[in-house]
């Protein structure tokens, strides 16, 4: 009896104080699979709403509790800590070292996470009501309208803020010092690339998001007027300071999505890599780029018409490097003996789909549009195809690649080819009629809409409730997986290149003890 | 390398950081001991934090952490430091942009001396609409809210407003001018030398009053140009959204009073 509680809180105690880089990068991928199925759960409940004009089965104002709620927990919740856990397990992995720079560091960067997300939420139970304004929480609806919950918000932020800035920290001195030799810069493989750049993104933006929260939390209680008019400051200056943030953020989510696609679809094309050094000048060129467009989200706030097409430009510019991007995808496939398995399914309805997102964006960039489609559901679709059928994609297709290696058990690739049709299907159903009701006069972060947008919003509504039964087939299928016999090779996908390969499937607790001598290109 | 655990001070330094938000929480909701609170937990924090860094240092002693990597974390470090700084700074720099450049629909900080008013060019005319506008939270009324003028490039013009106190408290409300084409700016002066606070006594009204000169270097590509004045309350500013203001506005939104 004495024993076994004491197997018990050992092995709690493990994942509560372990510095493992396996183990962090299972807690970060097991957390934020949780919680985008509860952000998800959030964004269903707001479908059902909008699946009926009229009110359906919330109040207003909890429909817009729901809309903050949904995306801070997915941007901040899920996706950034979901692409942590790849950086977790595959930098070590991919560029020969034994772990992480500061794995102590490491484990609070992770262990900050749960209790930022239940502060963020606890104003649904107390000190609320909850934030209502959206994600982008503009002054004056977060600083003079701001409910009480707001503050919660803010400070939840601030913990966020402070683990992805360890995280990057990490990584940065990761990449930099425990490369095995031969590694070089130029011979790190694209995942690694990707997270390499988002992390001097995430240095360079999160402590200004961390000030904004703090203005926008001494403009509440502590007798400043950052953003209030009435006592001198000027509310436009909080958009300037949160889209110069929040631009490169988009960036920080889709560089290392690109990171892992560039990993799957040599993989399974069995070709190298086409243009594997133009895929880091591209990246680092979005990287730089991403800093001089963020006006492109503020074109009716009264700007500048030298401004408003300076940043119009400037953010069309950015074509040119994810074009290149796409292009060296299309082109490893090109002439490649391909095989569709479950990763790479994915992996080329990401390149379609992010750049059908992409597209829109290009249209939202457009001044004179713009004033038609800003604040519109067109915003919304353009944002959940990049999101959605871009990142989350990417993630889904990185998880069916490394799986096998993490834990030594392949998934049901039946069930996994399930999941990819239904997903990609009802995905679509979900988002292109968000575009067609945009582009027709329905604004966006409303509970409520005219008639004539009926059709299409219910087949919207309709199409998120598969896709989130496919999710959940995702969650069923990656926990049955773990039953499954433990035969995978080291190898695992014949057509795959790179360090993680040459180990065992599962790799040892504590791989790469004694760095591996790379000779030669990763890729070729 | 293989890390041990015992040195590990994550989980004290998560608890601590936690404690330190939830009592600037108390603090910001005007709990008794908020500010008590927040002292302590922020003296916790440090004592971990200073105990971490005296980990720190024994590793380097015991030459378990390379210079390198400590430089490094250092290094970041003051960088957050500075990005930080760097968004402060960005405060005073974007109010002095939009006064230098007119960004952002607001007036140039003209040198006077250098001001030229030519002659008046009664070749064209700018059609000129000026609009008041009442800041939700300000109990006043507003009439003559919108005018609309031609001017002649070159000629000056006066814009008033009868403003009335509703309350039977004294009132300091703020004028904040803003202007469409945002880069008008360039072309209009001001001449009343008017403070932005406006004062009302209780239920007192009164004329809100400006004078400009709009310049004849006006491009003739602006034919309109919209200007308006938005009156805020400056009573409770630094205290507005705490929780009982908050209720306040709801309320008041509810009833309808206060809406423009
Ligand atoms: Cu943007």
């Amino acid at each position: 009896m004495d024993a076994v509680q004491k197997t018990r809180s050992a092995r709690l105690m493990r994942w509560v104080m372990t510095t493992n880089h396996k183990d962090i990068g299972t807690l970060y991928l097991w957390f934020s699979f949780s919680m985008f199925l509860l952000a998800g759960g959030m964004a269903l409940l707001m479908r059902i709403e909008l699946s009926m004009p009229g009110e359906q089965i919330m109040q207003p104002l909890f429909y817009n509790q729901l809309v903050t709620a949904h995306g801070l927990v997915m941007i901040f919740g899920a996706i950034m800590p979901a692409l942590t856990g790849f950086a977790n397990w595959q930098i070590p992995l991919m560029i020969g070292a034994s772990d992480l720079a500061f794995p102590r560091l490491n484990n609070w960067s992770f262990w900050l996470l749960p209790f930022a997300i239940t502060l963020l939420l606890s104003s649904f139970v107390v000190g609320g009501p909850p934030p209502d304004f959206g994600w982008t929480f503009y002054a004056p609806l977060s600083t003079t309208y701001g409910p009480p919950g707001t503050d919660a918000m803010i400070l939840a932020i601030h913990l966020l803020g402070i683990s992805s800035i360890i995280g990057s920290i990490n990584i940065i001195a990761t990449i930099l010092n425990l490369r095995a030799p031969g590694m070089t810069l130029m011979n790190m493989p694209i995942f690694v690339w990707g997270w390499f750049v988002t992390s001097f993104l995430i240095l360079a933006i999160m402590p200004i998001l961390a000030a904004t929260v703090t203005m926008v939390l001494t403009d509440r209680h502590f007798g400043t007027s950052f953003f209030s008019a009435a006592g001198g400051g000027d509310p436009v200056l909080f958009q300037h300071l949160f889209w110069f943030f929040g631009h490169p953020e988009v960036y920080v989510l889709a560089m290392p999505a690109f990171g892992i696609i560039s990993e799957i679809i040599p993989t399974f094309s069995r070709k190298a890599l086409f243009g594997a050094n133009c895929m880091v000048y591209a990246i680092i060129a979005i990287a730089l780029l991403s800093f001089i467009v963020w006006v492109h989200h503020m074109f009716t706030t009264g700007v500048l018409l030298v401004t408003q097409l300076f940043f119009m430009y400037t953010t069309m510019i950015i074509a040119v490097p994810t074009g290149i991007k796409v292009f060296n995808w299309v082109a490893t496939m090109h002439r490649g003996s391909i095989s569709f398995e479950p990763a790479m399914l994915f992996a080329i309805a990401f390149v379609l789909m992010f750049t059908f997102g992409g597209l829109s964006g290009i249209m939202l960039s457009v001044v004179p549009a713009d004033y038609q489609y800003h604040d519109s559901y067109f915003v919304v679709g353009h944002f959940h195809y990049v999101i959605v059928t871009g990142v989350y994609y990417a993630l889904v297709s990185g998880v069916y690649y490394w799986y096998p290696k993490w834990t030594g058990r392949m998934y049901s690739m039946k069930l996994a080819n399930w999941h990819f049709w239904v997903t990609t299907i009802a995905a679509n159903f979900t988002f292109m009629p968000m575009l067609f009701v945009g582009l027709a006069g329905m604004p966006r972060r409303i509970p409520d809409f005219p008639l004539e947008f009926a059709e299409f919003n219910l087949i919207a509504s309709f199409g998120s409730l598969v896709f989130g039964l496919a999710q959940l087939l995702f969650g069923f299928l990656l926990i049955q997986g773990l039953w499954r016999p433990k035969n995978v090779s080291g190898q695992v996908w014949d057509g795959a290149k790179g360090l993680e390969w040459t180990i065992s499937s599962p790799p040892p607790y504590h791989s790469f003890m004694d760095p591996p001598k790379v000779v030669g290109k990763t890729y070729q | 390398m293989i890390n041990t655990i015992q040195d590990n001070h994550a989980p004290l330094l998560t608890v601590t950081s936690l404690l330190v938000c939830i009592s600037v929480l108390l603090w910001a909701h005007d709990h008794p001991d908020g500010l008590g609170l927040f002292i302590g937990s922020v003296v916790l924090f440090s004592l971990e934090v200073l105990h971490w860094l005296w980990t720190v240092y024994q590793q380097k002693q015991a030459n378990r952490l390379s210079s390198k990597r400590l430089t490094f974390g250092i290094m970041s470090f003051l960088w957050v430091v500075l990005v930080l700084m760097f968004a402060y700074a960005q405060v005073p720099l974007f109010h002095t942009a939009c006064s230098a450049f007119g960004f952002n629909g607001k007036m140039v900080k003209h040198d006077h001396a250098h001001w030229s008013v030519g002659a008046i060019d009664a070749s064209r005319t700018v059609k000129l609409q000026a609009f008041a506008h009442v800041n939700l939270l300000a109990p006043v009324t507003v009439s003559n809210k919108n005018q609309q003028l031609l001017v002649n490039p070159g000629q000056a013009f006066d814009l008033s407003y009868p403003v009335k106190n509703t309350t039977d408290q004294a009132l300091v409300l703020r004028s904040v001018l803003s202007l469409v084409p945002s880069d008008v700016g360039h072309y209009l002066h001001r001449t009343d030398h008017a403070a932005e606070l406006f004062e009302l006594e209780p239920g007192e009204e009164k004329l809100f009053e400006a004078s400009f000169i709009l310049s004849d270097q006006i491009p003739k590509s602006i034919g309109t140009l919209a200007l308006q004045f938005t009156l805020f309350n400056t009573e409770g500013v630094g205290h507005f959204g705490s929780s009982d203001a908050w209720y306040e506005i709801r309320s008041k939104k509810n009833h309808g009073v206060g809406l423009d």
